[in-house]
This record gives C-alpha cells, structure tokens and sequence, in this order.
C-alpha cells in the first residue's frame, strides 16, 4: 500500500519523531510507513488521518493484487 | 484510552521487587535445607541457586527501572516499545517462529525417546544436557533473530 505521509509530513515541517509523538508510535513505525513496507492497523490510520485533517482513503491507496481482476 | 507513560515502568519495577522477593525466599530456603536435612544437598544448592538468579534478575531490573523513570524520554520510549503496534506484530511473529522450533526440537527427543524405550539403551547425561541446552539456546536466538530481521525489512 503507498501513501503520502511523507509529503505530508514535510509540508507542515515535522519530522518523523513529530509525527511518530502525535500518533504515540515509534518514529521506526513512522519510517516503515512511509518506506510501504509496513501497512497501519486501521486505529493507526485513523489516527493519522485525524492528525494531517486528511481522509483515510487520500492517506492510503491500495495499488490492489495482481489477482484482483 | 489514553495509556499512562509511567505504568510499564511502575509494573517493571514490581514485578522485580517480586522476583528479588522470590528469590531472596528460595536462596534462604535452599540454605536452611542444607543445615536441615544436609542428605539433600542436590535439591538445596538447586534452590540456592535459582534463588540468587531470580534475585540479581529481579535487582537488576529495580535498579535499572527506577533509572529509567527519572528520565521522562526514557520512559515514554519504554512505554512505546510496549505497545507500538509494529514492535508488538515482530515479537508476536518472533515468538512463533521460536515456539515452533521449540516443538520440533521437543518432538524429536520424545520420538527419540520413544523409540529407545525397552531397547535397554542407557541414557547419555552429556548428551543431553547438551539437547536440553539447544532446546533453550536455539528457540531464543531464532526469536532474537527474527525480531532483529524484521525490524529491517517491516
């Protein structure tokens, strides 16, 4: 799953750790993230939407199985 | 809800004053039997011995805890390894990888075991404090490991 949490992020200037202390993960959790090798619990992804005012679905997209079809 | 930073912490800090608590009670137990029944050395030095590991363990932890919750950084960063989701999903997944080394190991000395029994073949006490000790080393590394692993690549 790809996301945009790092543009995001940058755009309000935080660091990973900012935005790790508001969402009261770790800053590697964060990091993962960001990188696509880790997806969020669906309480994560609430969390972050709530923090950069953005809808889950503009946070999160699904590029979706090659089986899918 | 809201978790409190400094209730990991708090709970650590119990949790050794019990076990240096145990501990203390067994190393003195262990020592009595030795004056009491000095027939039964085996089982007192045995008690004496679990008795002084579980009361350094137990110290250590008071004593690197109370540490730890002077420094406000610190334990917010203890509180979160608690309960960071990702760090909670790599142990999770450490901890089934070394259970199922862990049975396999197991499995293989009862159905060695199994096989040897009425054969007459004596048991090797070497041989398997040594298998003994592989089925406590080697579950720990594959969950050391596997968590080192994973926090690369997840």
């Amino acid at each position: 799953m790809n996301n945009v949490i790092e543009a995001l992020r940058r755009e309000r200037g935080w660091t990973q750790q900012d935005v790790a202390d508001r969402v009261k993960v770790s800053r590697q959790t964060i990091l993962s993230l960001e990188n696509g090798r880790y997806n969020p619990s669906i309480l994560l992804a609430f969390r972050l939407s709530r923090l950069f005012q953005v809808p889950i679905e503009q946070l999160f997209h699904d590029d979706g199985d090659e089986d899918d079809a | 809800m809201m978790r409190n930073s400094e209730n990991p912490l708090a709970t650590r800090i119990r949790v050794g004053w019990w076990l240096a608590g145990i501990g203390l009670l067994l190393f003195a137990g262990g020592l009595a039997l030795s004056f009491v029944q000095p027939d039964m050395e085996r089982a007192s030095r045995f008690a004496s011995g679990i008795g002084i590991a579980l009361a350094i363990v137990g110290a250590v932890q008071i004593v690197q805890y109370r540490m730890f919750s002077k420094d406000s950084a610190t334990a917010r960063r203890i509180a979160l390894a608690e309960t960071d989701e990702r760090a909670v999903q790599i142990r999770l997944r450490a901890g089934m990888r070394g259970f199922y080394v862990a049975m396999v190991l197991i499995f293989g000395a009862l159905m060695w075991v199994s096989a040897e029994s009425g054969s007459g073949a004596t048991l090797n006490v070497d041989a398997l404090w040594y298998y003994l000790s592989a089925c406590v080393v080697l579950p720990l590394l594959v969950f050391a490991l596997s968590q080192v692993y994973d926090a690369r690549n997840f």
